[in-house]
């Protein structure tokens, strides 16, 4: 056998594919061609170390993800393949909905105090800084609405949580409100600081979309019943 | 002042090699020692099949199950199409969707594994065309974070596994699927030749071109 013969032949006989004549008649090649004999050792390695190249895994929220494309294709199109995923009750909706329209409230409020903010507008006789407070404190009360309504919605889907999971949000839960002690310790001392005031509403922020994630995960798993968590 | 929101989701607890993951941020890494070739370890041809006929019927549980038997495999058949993680995990997740909606069209449950692969290459094949601005960016996988762990592979191993992925990552596309497929997720040149639309004696020269190219890449970085 010549080496360029015996070159194409060496890729398969690693794999276990050559016949057994041309497997026999490489190998008495092979004894005698250094060349050969590197190439193939060579082959050898790259197929043994691809097979162990590292392996990482998708993060824990693809299949959510997946499952949540999955129910908005189902619920745009009722004809084609039906996939069967629990919804959110009605009234889980509503208190959703509610949340995001007070988000939204929220967002022109303070959107609009920060711009009063940096421009020093004087409104209604009193200075922008007062002003901005009042818009602020309004945009803490419309926040602590949202998330009353948030709670109350992962409150009625609580069965729905795995107990691991449950555990997850519970501690970034009090994480949060330890930041929220912060800022409220933060104002007190200095109620005037705006810069506080922006922290207190940004760590609002943070709980309501928390919140909110809880309710997608426990939408996008209803058939843990069985596994309660007694977290919450 | 200084908010604890920033570490928010840094107590996330650890994963562990092989767990569910059912929360979190991070790419947890399997054990290198684990020669795991995706759902070949995990299920039998029956089984799969049963599998298979549930995720039909809609089955959510069926269709759960599915997903945790090939997202590791798919995942980073994708991410080395891709090298980008986020993009690799929209790929996956358009996979399944194109899976889980066309899975009354499939004919034949042995068929499956074929044609889900199929459907994962040619989703990455359409990535990379709707991103063709990023192919040029070639940023090595050790460089992602999460890929190599401090418990992971030796100096040594790490920079043969690095010189690898990189020349994987300059061989031409079909070359590419054809190593991909044979040397790195295990399947067998008439499942490749299925897989890609190919003959099997395609099949087996492209892998021999992918070998040489790949070899030639290490002889240059002096790892061979």
């Amino acid at each position: 056998m010549k080496c360029a013969k015996a070159k194409k032949y060496i890729s398969e006989y690693i794999d276990g594919d050559l016949s057994r004549n041309k497997a026999s008649s490489l190998e008495k090649h092979l004894k005698a061609c250094p060349d050969c004999q590197s190439q193939l050792e060579d082959f050898q390695q790259i197929k043994e170390r691809a097979g162990r190249l590292l392996k990482s895994e998708p993060s824990g929220q693809t299949w959510f993800r997946i499952q949540a494309r999955l129910k908005e294709n189902t619920q745009v199109s009722s004809t084609g393949p039906k996939v069967r995923f629990l919804f959110f009750p009605a009234r889980l909706r509503y208190a959703v909905s509610a949340a995001l329209l007070l988000f939204v409230v929220i967002g022109g409020i303070v959107i609009g105090v920060r711009i009063w903010d940096r421009r020093g507008i004087v409104y209604d006789g009193s200075n922008g800084q007062e002003y901005a407070l009042a818009k602020i404190r309004e945009a803490e009360e419309h926040y602590k609405l949202a998330i009353k309504a948030l709670w109350e919605a992962v409150q009625a889907q609580k069965e729905n949580f795995d107990p691991q999971v449950a555990e997850t949000f519970r501690v970034n839960l009090e994480l949060i409100d330890v930041s929220l002690a912060e800022c409220k310790r933060a104002i007190e001392n200095d109620p005037g600081d705006l810069e506080s005031q922006y922290y207190l509403l940004a760590v609002y922020k943070k709980k309501a979309e928390l919140l909110d994630s809880m309710i997608e995960v426990s939408s996008a798993q209803p058939q843990m019943k069985e596994s309660r968590s007694t977290i919450f | 002042m200084e908010l604890a929101i920033p570490t928010l989701m840094q107590n996330i607890p650890a994963f562990e090699s092989g767990s569910i993951v059912r929360i979190g941020l991070n790419y947890p890494i399997m054990d290198k020692d684990e020669k795991d070739r995706g759902w070949r370890k995990e299920l039998s041809e029956q089984e799969l099949k049963r599998m298979v006929q549930k995720c039909r019927e809609g089955d959510p549980r069926a269709m759960e199950a599915l997903y945790e038997n090939f997202k590791t495999s798919l995942f980073n058949l994708a991410l080395r199409y891709t090298y980008n993680y986020a993009a690799a995990e929209d790929v996956i997740q358009d996979v399944f969707i194109k899976v889980f909606t066309n899975l009354h069209t499939l004919d034949d449950e042995k068929a499956f594994v074929g044609w889900l692969y199929r459907i994962a290459v040619n989703t990455c094949f359409s990535y990379l065309r709707s991103h063709k601005k990023f192919r040029q960016r070639t940023i090595p996988l050790e460089d992602i974070q999460g890929v190599y762990a401090d418990s992971g592979p030796s100096e040594t191993e790490r920079a043969e596994n690095r010189f690898l992925e990189e020349s994987i990552q300059i061989l031409p596309p079909r070359l590419k699927s054809v190593f991909l497929l044979h040397d790195v997720q295990g399947f067998k040149h008439l499942e490749v030749a299925q897989i890609l639309g190919c003959s099997v004696g395609t099949s087996k020269s492209q892998l021999f071109k992918a070998r040489k190219k790949i070899r030639k890449y290490l002889e240059i970085k002096r790892y061979m």
